[in-house]
């Protein structure tokens, strides 16, 4: 095809005469934004995305061919206008949550849906590790957080909130069980010194982020531990000391230095940290404890909630009397009271100016208060305190809600008259904290109007945490401190910072939800961490709850709704309305009004994200040819359904297609074997399909051992990303009924074995057979799936036996033969011919590039009995018996004319002679017919007169003869050219095969050893039974029917650790290397594995 | 014919049969079979005279050429008619509506009429060829088998027929871009998929006048060289396909369908595709898809359907209409056809009158003809008396045209000037009492389910559009709405893939344009001037005029009306549905709407 000239923003581009332009400009790297388009399929035009102006003229880019001079704007004002407009209103129908309203709660933004499925795949470590991405403290946060997240959870419509914090706890603990605290690796140091002052949880979480960054952080804390409020501020039997050491130490360890003992102000200055440092923290927190001012406040016996805290973690001696009054309703003061009980106090009371519904602490610190004993005044406020040279008694004034403050409770105001007297001897005041204001008065710095640091006080200073926010709690601290270590990071190597996701659409806060949507959720009881009793608590300081047990993390877990999009790391709906940076309230959202469709496996859909951009639909029909989603209804009603609206499971093929075509979340993948969380996975393999012969690429996603993906690249050059179910799905095989030991038969069975004793007796009985019998007694079967390396080792193997018996397991193995030729030939065909093959079923990547010769014009003829896979498309069938094919080639290729064709076709019956002779006629026609047919398609005088055709006349005509096993080239050209048939002289067996079919015959043998992935009943007639590798599970070559030699990469690690080829190894070492023993070893030992 | 002898004609299109004409002609023919009348009668069943004003219609005509028309005829009529014209002939001038020699009110009706493509409908018999044939049928036919392809389109290009679906493309370039390009097969189809509410001109051609058609694609056929057409009509049209099939068989029995017509080499057959009622599919590249089976979606131009249409060869599609007036062209000559009209928009048009006129129907006017005349010297002005507001023309693709552009000449291009389309004819009137908002509301909720769902601009574009509006005549709408309105409108007209997005904006703009004090009206008073939407409006019982007769609280559906007899009655507002049962039923004018705008409080307290 010639070039012709255009412009694409004033800049030249040589592009193909008479191509599309939005395909020229994607393959030229032109960044038009688009939905629905999908270079394989004839463009749709339905998202009105890609508009460009041509020549003055809008127009969506893939409604455009090029021309000659043609001018393209791609980024004008009117078109941005148009994308923006086309994108909000899409977005107002995409109907769904991007994030999890739990994550969007937390202000870590901890991916809660995430570690959630990381647990519901029994991976806990993968749990902690996901939430360390935001938050560094998950045991000590599990312990202490006040769950923002639980609130928000979707569960609330059903029963109870997931236990997120609970299950956040016991995954940060499985990590300091099993890693320590050398689970975080930094990245390469970058020289930046960043001094970080304060080690609470705002300093902690700063140091940790920095110094994975690779930064040198210096970590100065004014006390004698590291922990701030942590330590000194929630008494032990919330938050154990050891607990913390062990967390804080996964994060002291990553720092240059730590520093304790030293005070800002007092020990050292801003200026010098300036000086030394190139960039300054700081995360100092809240230390000041927030006193009104009262009558006689200065008493003895009259203590700060803080102070008290401190002074009982610092083991410090607290002088506490028999009657303790707690003024305050936040947390603090529970924990102050509940401590006083801990004590030895007799009597505990929390004096409260509101009442409980007001009360700031969590609701379940103050229920356990009062099972501990703690009484409650509530709607309360002490005037003043009596006594001479110690507190004697509180005098109290009763209060009631008046109108609501700025901060929306209704303001309590006292009751005039009402004022009492209760005696006590110790009282406590919880009434918040602030920042040193002595300090921050003597530091150089920006401060707010509430005598807080900004987050940005002086240049090269960064602050987060209390002392920015004032008193809040520890995932406050830490989302805040990773944002400012982000933006320190950012300012230390002048990068920007990484941009996280702008952009989510949300379906709203719980209440706005309709409950019924919910109703049919079955209810899951929340569970309940193992607690001690009340009488058992309440005079130690040790932990009194517990974290889940693995079985317990697992139910909790499975509560889990998963409410975030899974597809949300690659979203394209989202990626460009972040890129164009869209209002996407401007419409007002429709609300959900589909019901998710998860009646299929593997193929999970939901409507309500659905953009209509078509994708699904031209891809089922047109790649897949299975037509099976379509639009219906119309207008603003318009969906995609399965056919005659049934669920998908009920009429799917299962090629997975739409999955990856789709650009939101609106058909995802589900597998069986794991569950997907909103994550990415940690690694994308490239590898080769190998179960068949096609040879797909597959691109698998693998999530710690676990496949949580398979695609196809669209430029692979044998399949153009189309992927059959087997290809898409088959892999349930690789994580349910693996063998996993190595088994020898007994009397009683097959019994495990060490992989040493495994290899050990097949050795010895090989070489036992190989000296009775001679070596051509032993025979090695190979599977058509495995590798070339894998054959050439089996080769190796049997070489060092003896012998040359190198058998397929195929009967076929030796009949068929390559083909030489490429699908690609199907490109360029101007006539096919397929078969007796169905297409559609067994090759869907050939039956593509059938549609879409059929598409453009080329005519396809389908012989056989059926037109499987051909139905929907304007072919000619011809109705032929298989045995009547050969008959058909043969006069193929000897009718030069048509006239000799009809003569050659004369004893058919007449309503088949009139297609056969447009066949005929049409083959005669072509330049380049393309014949496609399966192995096992044709019957073997067929098969050869089909060669004969392909040898004679100057035609360039391919046949594609298409291999249903996944590297018969690689085995022929291994040597493993006999078939099973001929078995006869054979006394021992070596298998290596996925399908097993072939032990039946093996059962004439004296031994039998077989190396296999799976567990199977065809195993009982084997005597020692290894366990083997999958496809995945190894790296290699291949060769696909078309003779093309293709990489496999190891993808998943098997479950024995290891695979075929290391298997095969050291069998083939031990042979060798216990040869010598024979002679001693016959009749001796092998009693056990003798068969007959 | 027998000297001294009548012709009676019975209208029976589907809306003369909707108003009981079946049973009339049924009448006529047992009375006349009877043997009872005298005089020689010849009862013919006929299509559409486009009078629906006053349908039944019987026309009694005498071999002198008279013509009586009788109005709103009734089964029970029959014999009076037959018993004092018939027999007696004296016209029964109750039931007169038009006769030789009244000078009546209709005179204008007729006389500024000039009828091309309706020429046959209401004379010939319609399931008849040889009625056609007298009325000169298949004489165009004739001309342009005479003639040759090239001249035919000549003869086209000197008419200036332009496309009478809409978008009003010249036929002959239509029919010359379709002929040039290569092929061995090529097809016409006539796009009878007639959906615009309101609108029913291809309707009544094809039951009244179906040979018309027949010719039209045939000479069509020939001009393009095509062998095959498709008729695609919707399936709500029963009487039309049921006609259409009988024609194509009278055509093909006399050898005007089938191979070598009329001795030529000319081979054409025409085959009926019944259209499932999506209004997409009247967009030519949807109905393409409809007939091959897809789902009625439109794709992309070009490739345009002269290049690449029904089943990927070429293809030219034409309206009704249009094909209507070819054989005229073709046996009258392209002057006698050009002489109407303007420069630009040569020939007649044929309008729907419906809404608030009075002599609502089918008429064809020369085009230039002013929308006051079509409205007030054809139409006979507003039946209810009151001002004349505003017409919509073209349908949910077309745009509203106030009164004070009552002066603008009805030719393609004077509408499109203010913002409207000329469209397929549907011209819908309005008076003082519509309110503007309510009615783009109203075509945008056609359009909104009428969308096929393809495109985002047109599928969610005009839902948004609608709750806006939904919104404003709610009294919750904000100045920021109007701005919002623009946006997403201009998007929709320039984003959209096919005709239907591309116009749907059209009502909602041109109402803004020209009725924008009655969106600030919503908007910024609550209040509703023409008092029609619901949520803004209040009924009220005035006490001086009530005499308490407690009528209107025994219709009151929701019983929100209560009173004691002989004093004021009261409404309820919160309990109100705002239905019009009680003002109906006063006997008194006592009830009336009011819409108060927001300042007024205590009226905002009841709007809400």
């Amino acid at each position: 095809m010639g070039k012709v000239q255009i412009t694409i923003n004033g800049k030249p581009y040589a592009v193909s005469a008479g191509a599309n332009l939005l395909k020229e400009a994607i393959s030229q790297g032109v960044d038009i934004p688009h939905l629905c388009y999908d270079p394989r399929i004839e463009p749709f035009g339905a998202c009105r995305l890609c508009f460009v102006e041509a020549d003055g003229r809008l127009s969506p880019a893939c409604s455009l061919t090029v021309r000659e001079g043609m001018e393209i704007v791609t980024d004008s004002e009117q078109v941005r206008e148009l994308q923006k407009i086309a994108l909000e209103l899409m977005m107002a129908e995409h109907c769904g949550d991007c994030v999890a309203p739990c994550q969007k709660a937390c202000p870590a933004g901890i991916d809660i849906q995430g570690f959630i499925a990381h647990i519901n795949n029994n991976d806990l470590i993968s749990a902690a590790k996901l939430i360390r991405e935001r938050m560094p403290l998950p045991s000590i946060c599990g312990r202490v957080c006040p769950r923002f997240c639980e609130a928000a959870c979707r569960r609330n419509l059903v029963d109870e909130p997931v236990d997120i914090c609970g299950l956040k706890r016991t995954a940060g603990d499985a990590w300091l069980e099993q890693l320590g605290d050398h689970g975080a690796e930094p990245q390469p140091d970058t020289g930046c010194r960043v001094a970080v002052v304060g080690g609470g949880p705002a300093g902690l979480t700063a140091a940790y982020y920095l110094a994975l960054a690779g930064h040198q952080v210096t970590l100065i804390d004014a006390g004698p531990q590291l922990g701030g409020m942590l330590r000194y501020g929630i008494p032990d039997y919330r938050l154990p000391q050891d607990l913390l050491d062990r967390e804080i130490s996964v994060i002291t360890r990553l720092c240059k230095e730590v520093i304790l003992g030293q005070e800002l102000g007092r020990d050292f200055t801003l200026e010098q940290l300036k000086q030394d440092f190139d960039a300054v923290f700081l995360g100092i927190g809240c230390q000041e404890a927030q006193l009104p001012g009262y009558e006689n406040q200065d008493l003895p016996g009259v203590y700060s909630g803080i102070e008290f805290l401190r002074s009982v973690a610092l083991g410090r001696p607290v002088a506490l009397g028999k009657k303790v009054a707690v003024v305050g309703g936040g947390n603090t003061a529970m924990d102050a009271a509940r401590t006083a009980v801990r004590l030895g106090a007799e009597e505990v009371t929390v004096i409260y100016r509101r009442s409980r519904e007001e009360m700031p602490a969590e609701p379940i610190e103050v229920e356990e208060a009062l099972e501990e004993g703690v009484q409650f005044l509530f709607l309360t406020n002490p005037k003043g305190f009596r006594g001479e040279a110690q507190l004697e008694a509180l005098e109290l004034v009763k209060m009631e809600l008046g109108p609501p403050d700025a901060s929306g409770r209704r303001r309590p105001v006292e009751i005039p008259g009402s004022e009492y007297i209760l005696p006590a001897d110790t009282v406590i005041l919880a009434l918040g904290q602030k920042v040193d204001q002595k300090l921050i008065a003597q530091l150089d710095v920006e401060q707010t109007r509430w005598g807080t640091f900004t987050d940005q006080p002086a240049a090269g200073v960064f602050a987060a945490g209390d002392c920015v926010t004032g008193a809040a709690t520890v995932v406050e601290a830490v989302g805040a401190a990773r944002a400012a270590a982000l933006k320190i990071d950012a300012y230390l190597t002048g990068k920007p910072s990484k941009p996280e996701h702008s952009f989510a659409v949300s379906r709203g806060e719980l209440d706005e939800l309709d409950p019924a949507e919910f109703a049919a959720r079955p209810k899951l009881p929340r569970q309940k961490p193992k607690q001690l009793a009340v009488s058992e608590r309440i005079d130690s300081f040790t932990e009194y709850c517990f974290s889940y047990t693995p079985e317990q993390a697992l139910q909790e877990a499975q509560r889990c709704l998963s409410c975030g999009c899974l597809d949300v790391a690659d979203c394209e709906l989202r990626l460009l309305a972040e890129k164009l940076d869209i209002e996407a309230e401007q419409f007002a959202e429709t609300p959900k009004r589909y019901a998710l469709d998860q009646s299929h496996p593997y193929i999970h859909r939901d409507q309500n994200k659905c953009i209509l951009c078509g994708r699904c639909v031209s891809a089922c029909r047109d790649l897949a040819g299975h037509s099976v989603l379509g639009f219906v209804s119309r207008g603003f009603e318009t969906t995609v359904e399965p056919t005659l609206e049934q669920p998908l499971a009920e009429v799917c093929q299962s090629c997975g297609l739409c999955t990856t075509v789709c650009p939101t979340g609106a058909i995802t993948l589900n597998y069986p074997w794991v569950k997907r969380g909103p994550w990415q996975a940690d690694k994308v393999i490239e590898t080769t399909c190998l179960q068949c012969g096609i040879g797909c690429g597959l691109e698998v996603s693998v999530v710690e051992n676990k496949i949580v993906g398979v695609t196809s690249p669209i430029n692979h050059p044998v399949n153009e990303g189309v992927l059959c179910s087997k290809g898409s799905f088959n892999y349930d095989c690789l994580f349910n009924n693996r063998l996993t030991e190595p088994q020898i038969k007994t009397e009683a069975g097959l019994k495990p074995v060490s992989l040493d004793e495994a290899v050990a007796v097949i050795a010895d009985r090989l070489n036992e057979i190989a000296e009775q019998y001679g070596p051509g007694s032993i025979a090695v079967l190979a599977s058509p799936n495995l590798t070339n390396e894998e054959y050439l080792k089996l080769a190796e193997f049997a070489a060092c036996l003896g012998t040359d018996n190198l058998v397929s397991t195929d009967p076929n193995a030796a009949a068929v033969g390559a083909s030489r030729r490429s699908l690609a030939d199907l490109d360029t065909a101007d006539f096919a011919v397929v078969l007796n093959a169905d297409l559609q079923q067994d090759y869907l990547p050939a039956a593509s590039k059938l549609y879409r010769l059929i598409r453009s014009g080329v005519k396809v003829a389908v012989v056989g009995e059926e037109c499987s896979g051909f139905e929907r498309h304007p072919v000619l069938h011809v109705k032929l018996q298989q045995s009547q094919i050969e008959q058909l080639i043969t006069a193929l290729s000897s009718a030069a004319s048509p006239r000799e064709a009809e003569e050659l076709i004369a004893e058919f019956a007449p309503e088949i002679r009139i297609a056969l002779a447009e066949l005929i006629i049409d083959y005669l026609k072509a330049e380049h017919p393309v014949l496609v047919t399966g192995e096992n398609s044709l019957s073997k005088p067929a098969l050869l007169a089909l060669n004969q055709l392909l040898q004679i006349g100057a035609k360039s005509s391919s046949l594609l003869l298409l291999h249903n096993s996944g590297n018969r080239g690689g085995q022929l050209q291994a040597g493993f050219a006999r078939s099973t048939t001929a078995l006869d002289q054979i006394r021992a067996l070596i298998v290596v095969d996925t399908d097993l079919d072939v032990l039946a015959e093996a059962a004439q043998c004296e031994f039998t050893a077989v190396i296999t992935p799976n567990q199977g009943v065809e195993l009982a007639a084997a005597d020692v039974i290894l366990p083997g590798s999958h496809f995945l599970e190894t790296d290699g070559t291949a060769v696909n029917f078309e003779g093309r030699v293709q990489k496999l990469n190891r993808v998943l690690t098997p479950p024995s650790g290891k695979d075929n080829l290391e298997l095969l190894t050291w069998l083939g070492q031990a042979v060798q290397s216990r040869k010598a023993k024979v002679g001693s070893g016959i009749g001796g030992n092998p009693q056990a594995v003798q068969k007959k | 014919m027998a000297n001294n002898s009548y012709k009676v004609k019975v209208g029976l299109a589907s809306c003369g049969i909707a108003a009981g004409a079946q049973q009339v002609y049924d009448r006529f023919s047992e009375l006349l079979q009877s043997g009872k009348l005298t005089s020689q009668a010849e009862l013919i069943p006929t299509g559409c005279l486009g009078m629906c004003f006053c349908e039944p219609i019987v026309e009694v005509s005498t071999n002198t050429g008279e013509r009586y028309l009788y109005g709103g005829v009734t089964a029970a009529d029959v014999e009076l008619i037959l018993d004092q014209h018939l027999t007696k002939g004296e016209p029964v001038s109750e039931l007169l509506v038009y006769g030789p020699n009244s000078h009546s009110e209709l005179d204008s009706y007729f006389h500024k009429q000039r009828r091309i493509a309706l020429k046959n409908c209401g004379v010939i018999n319609p399931e008849d060829i040889n009625s056609y044939l007298e009325v000169g049928g298949y004489q165009g036919l004739k001309k342009a088998l005479e003639i040759g392809p090239e001249q035919v389109i000549a003869e086209l290009k000197a008419s200036g027929l332009r496309g009478r679906g809409g978008a009003g493309f010249p036929t002959h370039l239509k029919w010359s871009l379709t002929q040039q390009t290569p092929g061995e097969l090529k097809y016409i189809i006539c796009n009878a998929d007639e959906g615009d509410p309101g609108a029913f001109m291809d309707r009544s051609i094809l039951e009244s006048d179906p040979h018309s058609i027949i010719e039209g694609m045939l000479i069509a056929g020939w001009a393009i060289g095509a062998s095959k057409g498709y008729i695609y009509c919707r399936a709500e049209y029963p009487l039309a396909i049921k006609r259409l099939k009988i024609a194509i068989a009278q055509a093909e029995a006399h050898q005007f369908l089938g191979t070598g017509i009329l001795g030529t080499d000319f081979n054409f057959s025409i085959e009926i595709r019944e259209g499932a009622g999506a209004f997409v599919c009247g967009e030519e590249t949807a109905l393409i898809m409809s007939i091959e089976g897809q789902r009625g979606m439109p794709r992309f131009r070009p490739p345009y359907p002269s290049e690449k249409g029904l089943f990927a060869v070429p293809t030219s599609i034409n309206n009704v209409e249009t094909l209507a007036n070819v054989p005229r062209i073709l046996a009258d000559g392209a002057a006698e056809f050009s002489k109407y009209g303007t420069e630009n928009s040569r020939g007649t048009k044929v309008f729907a009158l419906a809404g608030k006129i009075n002599r609502g129907g089918l008429v064809e006017i020369p085009m230039g003809m002013t929308i006051n005349e079509l409205i007030f010297d054809i139409g006979g002005g507003i039946s209810t008396g009151k001002p004349f507001k505003a017409i919509q023309t073209g349908g949910p693709s077309g745009g509203c045209i106030p009164a004070e552009l009552g002066d603008t000449p009805v030719d393609y291009d004077s509408l499109s000037k203010i913002g409207a389309i000329m469209g397929s004819g549907g011209m819908l009137v309005m008076d003082e009492d519509t309110c503007m908002v309510d009615v783009a509301k109203y075509f945008l909720s056609f359009a909104r389910s009428e969308s096929c769902g393809k495109c985002t601009f047109c599928r969610i574009g005009t839902e948004k559009l609608l709750a806006i509006l939904e919104r404003i005549t709610q009294g919750e709408g904000t100045s920021s709405d109007l701005t919002l309105i623009q946006r997403l409108a201009e998007a929709i007209k320039v984003g959209s893939m096919c005709g239907l997005g591309q116009t749907v904006p059209n009502p909602i703009l041109t109402t803004m344009k020209y009725f924008a004090a009655e969106y600030q009206a919503h908007i910024e008073e609550g209040c509703c001037p023409a008092k029609q939407c619901k949520a803004l409006i209040t009924y009220q019982i005035d006490p001086e005029l009530c005499r308490g007769c407690g009528l209107c609280a025994r219709v009151c559906a929701v019983s929100a009306i209560s009173g004691k007899v002989k004093e004021p009655y009261l409404i309820d507002s919160e309990q109100c549905i705002r239905c019009g049962l009680c003002i109906s039923a006063c006997k008194f004018n006592a009830i009336s709407v009011e819409s108060r705008p927001k300042t007024d409080s205590a009226s905002l307290e009841v709007a809400q």
